[in-house]
Order: structure tokens, then sequence, then C-alpha cells
């Protein structure tokens, strides 16, 4: 199955309604759905870095880290990103409440090492290149729905500001 | 006129009419909403009219009939078709003016058919049969035809002020865009019918009958009737429309987001997959995601960059750069420095456009000046 093909079956099961669109009301359709908290997490990423998504577990918990100090359209694109590799079921590392706890307090740092070698790839045939390839897909995938759905709304939000007017397009037929 | 216009332009009005046809029942209009049902009945005179018009049609009612009779039949429907139009956009936008004029509209149209029956009774009925020409052959021939355009030039007025004064009023993208469409019909129609009595009153004086009136009236009817047909389309297809000529205003702006793009590709990789850059026709359908996506990638390429120029000298430099590249990759970060990357979506867009364009400049001249841009508030 292509990726392509792939995010639509996710985005089929999902069922989301995305005329409704906002990250938070995504991701609390996808933690309705998986029945997995998801906590979205700013953090200081060193170079190269943009966001990383762990599991936990102990709890239902999945943690999505995101560089917080880039501008918020960058960082919801990372968000979504980070999503889509657990909407795509990829394995990732495991983390808890007592690792999180220390690594926002400072007293330890993320298995960033481990995580790299998880995800990047340079081959472009690699299993782990291709999961790159899918979890971008699904992100790009998500935004072009957001994208026409937000088009076709701002562009037919109600039939016409005057109800009478809106009345006789329907019943013309042309709405 | 060609009879393949006369007959294209009748089938147009048809389809018009039962396009609608189905919805009207399915809704019960007639006893719902009597004004949509007075908006189709209005189609469907006009269907009628154009049916009159196509002049093997014509003659064939003439002859089972009455000479001439096929003219009073369609001046009568298209009258008609004018005052429930009309009087449907004075209904439907009540501002004072509009409630004003409607008095005087039901008024005029029975002056207008009598007056077009009495000539019709006295003397088009009497003539040979009717051949249609730009300039009337007779006296009663211009009389008649003077009779519906007057009428007709002014009730296309009334219904393009009617709509216009509510214009503003409208939020809805999709249907101030249909209110322009008629509006466009309404002027197109009035400009059609003035130029029709122009020609008329070249049986007065001979100038006025030129051919190139005639030439300009025969455009402003056809544009007119496919105005018509554009304005009872469905909002989908406007919606489509719409979309498209953003894709269009959206294009050149691509290019040069395009361009920041291809720069940045040089010194930055791809997350996962490179952006396929789409066709214009694929471009039409789906700007504001290819827009989008190049954002994403302009955000990847200055963050790396931005990374890399920071982690200073004597640093590893990732694999393939050299210091030239490092220098390079300086001048695309400087262009992008000052970009403004919060807010509002149009803004980052702009201000990635004027970036690509410093970044051009700068190359061109080999200078490393370059200027980033924030709004103005």
């Amino acid at each position: 199955m292509n990726a392509r093909t792939l995010s639509e079956k996710v985005l089929a099961e999902l069922e989301y309604d995305f005329r409704a669109f906002s990250i938070d009301h995504f991701i609390h359709r996808v933690e309705q759905k998986k029945g997995r908290k998801i906590l979205l997490i700013p953090f200081k990423y060193p170079a190269g870095s943009f966001g990383t998504w762990f599991t936990d577990d102990e709890e239902p918990n999945e943690y999505i880290f995101y560089r917080s100090n880039v501008p918020p359209i960058y960082q919801i694109h990372n968000q979504l990103h980070e999503i889509a590799h657990f909407l795509l079921g990829h394995p990732t590392l495991h983390i808890n409440r007592k690792i999180l706890a220390e690594v926002l307090r400072g007293e330890r740092e993320l298995p960033f090492r481990e995580y790299a070698l998880l995800r990047s790839n340079n081959s472009s045939t690699g299993e782990k290149y291709i999961r790159e390839v899918e979890a971008e897909t699904l992100a790009s995938v998500i935004q072009e729905r957001v994208i026409r759905h937000a088009q076709l709304d701002r562009l037919t939000r109600g039939i016409s500001s005057d109800k009478n007017i809106a009345n006789y397009l329907e019943h013309l037929g042309m709405t | 006129m060609n009879p393949a216009v006369e007959i294209s332009l009748c089938v147009l009005a048809w389809l018009v009419a039962l396009i609608r046809l189905p919805s009207i029942f399915r809704h019960k209009a007639w006893r719902s909403d009597r004004i949509a049902f007075r908006i189709w009945i209005a189609t469907f005179f006009f269907a009628l009219t154009m049916t009159f018009l196509v002049t093997p049609i014509g003659d064939a009612i003439n002859r089972l009939t009455a000479p001439n009779f096929s003219r009073l039949l369609a001046y009568s429907s298209v009258s008609l078709t004018l005052y429930l139009t009309a009087s449907s956009f004075m209904i439907t936008f009540p501002t004072s003016e509009n409630t004003r004029q409607l008095r005087y509209l039901k008024p005029y149209l029975l002056f207008t058919i009598g007056l077009l029956t009495l000539i019709y009774v006295l003397f088009v009925s009497h003539t040979s049969r009717w051949v249609e020409q730009p300039v009337p052959a007779t006296a009663a021939e211009m009389a008649f035809k003077l009779a519906l355009f007057s009428y007709a030039t002014i009730l296309c007025m009334m219904m393009a002020l009617a709509c216009y004064r509510y214009l503003d009023r409208e939020m809805v993208a999709v249907t101030k865009y249909r209110i322009i469409a008629i509006i466009m019909t309404a002027s197109g129609g009035a400009a059609f019918f003035l130029t029709k009595m122009i020609l008329t009153l070249g049986y007065i004086w001979t100038p006025l009958g030129s051919p190139t009136v005639h030439i300009i009236s025969k455009v402003l009817m056809t544009v007119t009737a496919i105005l018509w047909a554009w304005s009872f389309v469905h909002n989908n297809v406007y919606t489509r429309a719409l979309s498209i000529l953003r894709g269009f205003r959206y294009w050149l702006v691509y290019q040069d987001l395009t361009y920041l793009v291809k720069s940045l590709d040089r010194y930055c990789p791809t997350v996962a997959f490179e952006d396929k850059k789409p066709s214009f026709g694929k471009f039409l359908y789906r700007s504001e995601y290819y827009l989008y996506r190049a954002t994403i990638r302009i955000f990847d390429g200055k963050t790396f960059i931005e990374d890399i120029l920071s982690a200073g000298k004597g640093k590893e430099l990732p694999e393939g750069w050299t210091e030239l590249t490092a220098e390079e990759a300086n001048q695309v970060s400087q262009a992008l420095k000052n970009v403004y990357a919060s807010g509002d979506f149009w803004d980052i867009v702009r201000s990635f456009r004027i970036a690509s364009k410093n970044l051009a400049r700068s190359r061109s001249f080999g200078t490393k000046e370059t200027f980033g841009w924030r709004p103005q508030s």
C-alpha cells in the first residue's frame, strides 16, 4: 500500500470532520479513537531536531515533544508529523511519568540519540525512511483536507446573509 | 441571426428552466416559497421567448395563427420575464427605493403588453412576413420594437440597481459573486436593449442603424444569455470557479516561494520526501495547499540553516558542506532573518515573498545585503 493510500485509510478510520479542525480538536478525536491521552510538550531542542513522540508503557499516555523556539505554524506542522507516526502505529521509544518528570526538571535528557537511530536514515529504501515518508504524507494529507474544508467553508459558510435569499437559492436547487 | 446561435441560446434557456424544475417540485415552491417560484416562472418565460425567436419555430407559429404572431408572443414573454425577475429582486431586497419602485412595475407591465397588443392588432398583423433586420422596415415595426426595448432597458436597469443596493450587505462570498453575476446580467441586458433601441431609431435617422451598433448588439445578447445561465448555476460551480480564480492570483506568489525553496534545498535535506512542484493546472485546484507546503518547507530549511550557522565556526559542518556552502547558506539565512513568522498565514507568505525577491536581487548584485519585512501595525 503506498503512503497516500495508507494515509487515507488511517483518516477514514478516524472519521474526523475536518471542518472543525484545530490542533486541539483533532488531538481530542485521536484520543477518543485510540483510547490514549496525548500530551503536547514544548521543548528546547538541540540543533537539527524538531519533534519527538514517546509512548508511556505504564499509563495510557502519548508524549509529543515539539520545538518551542519556532513559529506556531511550524510547531503545528511538527506536532502533526509526530501524531502521524502515532496514528500509523510506528515503533517508538518508551518512557514513563518518572522519566518525564526528571526530563522536565532538567535532571536527565531525552533519549535523542536512540530516537535518532529509530527515525533517521539516509537510505531511500530502508524501513526507517519509509516510516518518515508515511508520517510526512499523512501530515500533508491532513493539511490538504484542513485547507480544502476551510476554503470551502469560507466560501460557503451559510448560504446568504439574508434568510429569504438563502431560502430562494435552496428552493431553486442552487445550494 | 444565425439559426445555430438562435437554437443554442434557446437550448441554454430551456436547460436553465428544466434543471431547476425538480427542485421546485420537491419543495412545492408554489406553496412554500412564492418568490422562488416566481423566479422559476421567469426562467420558463425566458425559455419561451427564446423559442419564439427561433426563426423556423416563429414561422410555424405564424402559419398556424396570424401573421407575425410569434413576435407578439416573444415580446410579451420577455416583458413577463423582466417583470417577474425585477419584482422578485425588489421584494427580496426591500430598501426604500426598491419598495417605492415596485409599485410601478405591474401598471408598467400591463401598459407595455397593452401597447404591444394594440400596435400588433392595428398594424403589425397586417404587414407582410416579418424579416428580422437590425433597422425596422416600417413605422409600425419601429413603434412595436420601441415599446418593448424601452420597457426592457428600464427594467434591466432597475434590476441591476436593486441588486447593487443589496450587494454590500451580503457576506457569503459565493452568494455575493452570484449577485455580481446577476448585476452583470441585468447591466448586459440593459446595454443590449439600449443598442436595439438605437438600431430601431435608425428607421428615423439612418446613421443610428450602423453595422457596428448591430455587431455590439449581437455580442451583448450572447454575453447576456450566457450570464443569465451563469446566474442560475449551482453553488458548487461558483466555489470551484472562485478557487481557480484564486489559483491564478497565487501562481506568481508560489513562484517566489519556490525560488526560496530551491535555494534552501541546496543546503538542507528534505524531511522524508520532496514536495513535487505541481503543474499550473494542478496548482489552480489546490493553490492554498501548495502555498502552505512551500511555507513549511521554507521553515524546515530556515531552522536547519540557522541551527548550523549558530553552532559557530570550528564546529563540524553537515555532510557535503564546505566553507563556501556555509557562506552561501548564510546569504539565504540573512534574507530570511527578519521575516515575519508569527500570526496570520498571509502575512508570513508576503514576508517570504519579499525575502525571496531580496535574495534574488542580492544574488544578482553580488551583495549580501538583504532585508526582511514586518507588517506595519
